[in-house]
């Protein structure tokens, strides 16, 4: 059985773990909010660029074309695979990880551009190519964006990669956030195409094509975008759940240690009780 | 005939302006262009520039003072998207009248002055497009650079 003092040390130790978790925990839900309110806020602009290209699809129709929305032969696949910065949430990132791992199958000519430091040193071990690696955090998202597009758009064009898959957590809510795959280049075009032709009667300024090509590179740049806001949010939220769990399992561990410690106590002082009685009574006798 | 239609500004960042107005006149690519209600749908790209909405209570004057006294906006490009009873503009980056001030406009836009004369003679389109921004959000303050 542990000496007073070592339960004692124990307590403490944990104590310090507890305080740490703590701190993070409420880290992790004062940034969840903010994050939360920068997905919200970005959601008008989702809707009214996708608005823009799905009526840019219905009326230029097959006409429709772009370096970025060229669909050819796959013969080089890329992932773009969003992970944190750091760990201590959870499987956020060995969930993402392993979601990028299912789609390479194996296949050690797929591209890789990695974007979070977690990811890259997960995935260290493997033959793939690296093509970009980017940090989560330290930049505005909007320059992120602006960044990993342009690097996706350039190898695109070149014909280095022919496809493009972006691996990210979907926020979902503060409980769940799920790995999801979203299809980035070539953009395909949106809406379908069957549409009521009097509502294409769009004019174009300058042009079909001059809008367009001002238009995919946004876009691309939006999604990422996007989609770096709500691997954030994941990011938090994860630790936050982590976090949260760790604190109240340092808690248990706390009041445990702490009632055998008291026992533990409690057991030398009755024992020292009983060897002051029983030397009282030798001296009687 | 509608004599109002519904403005939205649009950012990343979020919705900076919704609601109704009388006229929106925005830097469109090939010139500058007004968009009254009932407008036919256009779709258009915007050079970095002023967006200026008349709400739709100001009384029925087009002159300069009225328009001056609207809402205005300084973008740095974007695209613009013109329905009958909507008109949505989308931008990376969109500031508000009441949104600037004199000294930091100023100095930001000394700064892509400088950055655009650096890049002198190289891909400067990004410096060109900075300078247009913040010459625009400068004249939201009604005042120059002097």
């Amino acid at each position: 059985m542990a000496t007073l003092r070592q339960l004692r040390d124990r307590v403490r130790s944990l104590k310090n773990t507890q305080q740490i978790t703590r701190a993070m925990k409420m880290v992790a839900g004062a940034k969840i909010r903010r994050a939360e309110l920068e997905m919200r806020a970005a959601r008008p602009y989702a809707a009214a660029i996708g608005e823009m290209l799905a009526q840019l699809s219905a009326s230029a129709g097959a006409g429709l074309n772009h370096p970025l929305m060229q669909a050819r032969e796959v013969r080089a696949r890329a992932l773009v695979l969003m992970t944190a910065d750091k760990g201590l949430a959870g499987a956020f990132n060995s969930n993402l990880v392993r979601a990028a791992l299912n789609q390479i199958r194996g296949d050690a000519a797929v591209a890789f551009y990695l974007v979070g430091t977690k990811g890259r040193v997960q995935l260290r071990r493997l033959p793939n190519p690296v093509r970009g690696a980017w940090p989560l955090s330290g930049e505005p998202f909007k320059d992120r964006a602006r960044e990993i597009a342009a690097k996706l758009s350039a190898d695109f064009t070149n014909g280095d990669v022919d496809a493009v898959t972006l691996v990210s957590s979907r926020f979902v809510s503060t409980l769940v956030q799920r790995p999801t795959l979203t299809s980035l280049l070539p953009i395909a075009p949106q809406g379908g195409g069957a549409r009521d032709p009097s509502k294409n009667s769009f004019e174009f300024e300058p042009d079909v094509a001059a809008v367009l090509a001002a238009l995919l590179p946004k876009y691309l740049e939006f999604t990422i975008f996007q989609a770096l806001l709500e691997t954030q949010a994941s990011e938090f939220a994860a630790r936050l759940i982590a976090m949260t769990n760790a604190t109240d399992n340092a808690g248990k561990l706390i009041d445990e240690i702490t009632l055998q410690m008291n026992k533990t106590r409690q057991a030398s002082i009755t024992k020292e009780i009983l060897e002051i009685v029983g030397g009282a009574e030798a001296l009687k006798g | 005939m509608t004599s109002t239609t519904r403005l939205s500004v649009v950012t990343p960042e979020g919705t900076k302006f919704e609601g109704d107005v009388a006229i929106v006149i925005a830097p469109g690519a090939a010139g500058d262009l007004a968009a009254l209600p009932s407008h036919a749908p256009l779709l258009t790209t915007l050079r970095p520039g002023l967006v200026i909405a008349r709400p739709a209570q100001a009384p029925e004057r087009a002159d300069a003072d009225a328009l001056a006294a609207g809402t205005r906006f300084a973008v740095d490009g974007g695209f613009m998207q013109v329905m009958p009873d909507r008109v949505i503009v989308l931008s990376d980056r969109a500031i508000g009248a009441d949104e600037v001030e004199y000294e930091t406009a100023r100095s930001a836009y000394q700064r892509a002055l400088e950055a655009l004369a650096a890049k002198k003679g190289a891909d400067d389109s990004a410096e060109r497009i900075a300078v247009a921004f913040f010459e625009a959000t400068l004249k939201l303050t009604g005042r120059s650079a002097e």
